[in-house]
């Protein structure tokens, strides 16, 4: 039975359920108790007998015979399972943002029983689409609409009797899931100035033994003199050889602002979720080209994961960085308390952040003084909505904006380049200016 | 252990919106006879009634999906059970309408076959066999021709009908009964 019960999400589920979210749902009730048909039933046979009673009609408890008939023909007598047991199995814990999941839970009975009725309280980032059922196997599809760790939640089982007069509930637990942010679209990977003296694909402006030439010399006695640049000797009488730029890799370092998280107020995306989708799409360009790549979130725990390279590491950073929703903190975050390694020195560092908290621009204002070569992805938050008639929130909104262009005045005049990213639109188109030159640093 | 069978081969919500408008004129005429519109000797009877019994039916008769949870609030769990409220209205309105052959019976088969129509129709309940449709229905019948006897009435005619209400309700109770420690619960396996 394929049952497209709508796209519930854990919210409406949890409000139709009467508990709110982060609180723990009372546990079932135990043992075997009346179904609503059998409530329905007797109660309607009660009615009728009373008002027979009560009016002297006899002929009412014409309306009494039939239900108490029902009920007397589906008493399932003493067939009711005594033992149950049931377990879960999904079908992977790991997943990216809108892809399936499949929860199949197996009951197992020493009796005879009816059907199944599953009522799942699902957790956040959660949606049911489909629900099928037969007689010892309920299967949940489900959808991860939002990145991070989720318990995917619960399911309250209702197991009927074979009359479906009684039903008792068995509670199975889904266990959690990881979901990774499906990465934005990028595919350019601005370099700073200075490289680390380490073999990469990134052209330099030293000299070094890349595949690009960028100037000629005279030769040596003992060089090769497979490089030879005819052109260059023929004019001035003596053997020039060509000299190539180093390639070199890069090390960058993803720097997230979580000390909130904003909503559009006109489309609803969050600036954490967009933060993260686009932190990861430059992380795949990265490692496409062999470089290396950290993170530092910011925001409640200070998390940090050491720049490497590999398909691997993508998802070590992804996965370091899953728990942040949970630990949302007021603290500022000081990045001397960082060990090295989480952030080198002259590493090219990109800040994602909402520009909407004063102490990002402390943490930027460190990084500038470290010296690091530093990127400010803006993710923009949208206005906040204000009625045409207050007119103390359109002077609020003013200071707002106000604010807001002064943090990206003060990060400019420090000579950190600021770009817009815009959700749904690939990362590329930010950064593409930034190829125009190399990022500097203080350290020149 | 029981052996996987696919239940139905349609969606529940899907199946339950293409028999409201049965279920609504079921429920519709149920309210409606109880109500009795043509009689205007009694104050629960009438147009108006009958017109407001209407009104409830129409809205309360499908059977409720079972997506909607119940929340603890009266109203919504009212709005949770109205499948059960609207039979329940339907037998009050029946008991304080004067009494009149053919509408009982209308009243008495249009409720039996309202309570079976929602037991099909309801998404976690399978429909009931023929024979015990025709037990219900012979048995309503039964008691209302038994009502419909000539018999002389007494004082003690209300003391019997409820000591044969209680052997009834007694024999229906047995038949229900099972022991309690046959099915004490046991711990749950759940993963």
């Amino acid at each position: 039975m394929t049952s497209p019960t709508g796209e519930l999400t854990a919210d409406q589920r949890a409000t139709t359920s009467g508990y709110r979210l982060g609180t723990a749902p009372p546990p079932p009730p135990p043992g075997w108790r009346a179904s609503e048909r059998t409530l329905r039933l007797l109660t309607v046979a009660a009615v009728a007998t009373v008002a027979a009673l009560l009016t002297g009609h006899a002929w009412l408890f014409a309306l009494a015979a039939g239900p108490a008939v029902l009920l007397a023909v589906a008493t399932p007598g003493r067939t009711r399972p005594t033992r149950i047991d049931a377990e879960a199995q999904v079908t992977t814990r790991r997943c990216f943002e809108g892809e399936q999941v499949t929860a199949r839970i197996s009951v197992r009975h020493d009796g005879a029983a009816g059907l199944l009725d599953p009522a799942p309280l699902l957790g956040p980032g959660i949606v049911l689409t489909a629900e099928r059922s037969s007689l010892d196997t309920v299967t949940l599809e489900l959808t991860a609409t939002r990145w991070g760790r989720w318990s995917i939640g619960h399911v309250d089982l209702d197991l009927y009797d074979t009359g479906h007069l009684t039903r008792r509930t068995v509670r199975v637990e889904l266990g959690e899931i990881e979901v990774f942010p499906v990465p934005g679209n990028a595919r350019l990977t601005p370099i700073p100035v200075r490289l680390p003296e380490r073999l990469g694909e990134h052209t330099t402006r030293q000299h070094g033994e890349g595949v690009e030439v960028n100037g000629v010399r005279p030769h040596v006695w003992g060089e090769r003199q497979r490089r030879i640049h005819w052109p260059s000797t023929t004019r001035r009488g003596s053997i020039q050889l060509n000299q190539f730029s180093a390639e070199r890799a890069v090390d960058t370092v993803l720097l997230l602002d979580a000390l909130g998280d904003f909503r559009d107020p006109a489309t609803g995306v969050s600036t954490l979720d967009e933060s993260l989708r686009a932190a990861a799409g430059l992380t795949r360009a990265y490692l496409r080209t062999h470089d290396r790549i950290g993170l530092v979130s910011v925001g409640g725990t200070t998390r940090w994961l050491r720049a490497g390279t590999g398909e691997a590491h993508f998802y070590r950073i992804v996965q370091s960085v899953l728990d942040v929703r949970k630990d949302l903190g007021y603290g500022t975050p000081e990045l001397n308390r960082l060990p090295p390694p989480a952030l080198p020195p002259g590493a090219l560092v990109y800040a994602f952040t909402p520009l909407a908290d004063q102490r990002m621009l402390d943490v930027l204002g460190d990084l500038a003084d470290r010296g690091n070569p530093l990127v400010v992805v803006e993710i923009p938050t949208g206005d906040p909505r204000v009625d045409e008639d207050d007119e103390a929130g359109r002077f609020a909104l003013r200071l707002w904006r106000a604010d807001r262009d002064a943090m990206r005045f003060a990060l400019r005049n420090r000579g950190v380049p600021v770009v817009a990213h815009t959700p749904g639109e690939a990362l590329d188109l930010a950064l593409a200016p930034l190829l125009r030159g190399r990022i500097q640093g203080r350290q020149r | 252990m029981t052996s996987t069978t696919a239940v139905g081969s349609t969606a529940p919500g899907a199946r339950l919106r293409s028999w409201q408008l049965p279920s609504r004129c079921l429920g519709l005429a149920l309210a409606v006879a109880a109500a009795d519109p043509v009689d205007r000797s009694t104050v629960a009877s009438g147009l108006p009634v009958a017109v407001l019994a209407a009104g409830f039916a129409w809205w309360a008769a499908p059977a409720v999906d079972r997506t909607e949870r119940p929340r603890g609030r009266l109203h919504h769990q009212l709005a949770w059970h109205r499948n059960t409220v609207l039979a329940v209205v339907a037998v009050l309105l029946a008991a304080v309408a004067p009494h009149r052959p053919w509408l009982t019976v209308t009243v008495a088969a249009l409720l039996l076959g309202y309570l079976l129509h929602v037991d099909t129709y309801s998404p976690l309940h399978r429909p009931p066999g023929r024979a015990v449709v025709a037990a219900a229905y012979a048995a309503s019948a039964l008691v209302l021709l038994a009502a419909a006897a000539p018999t002389g009435s007494s004082s003690a005619a209300r003391l019997l009908a409820v000591l044969g209400v209680a052997a009834a309700a007694g024999a229906v109770g047995l038949t229900l009964y099972e022991r309690r420690g046959e099915d004490a619960p046991e711990q749950d396996g759940d993963s």
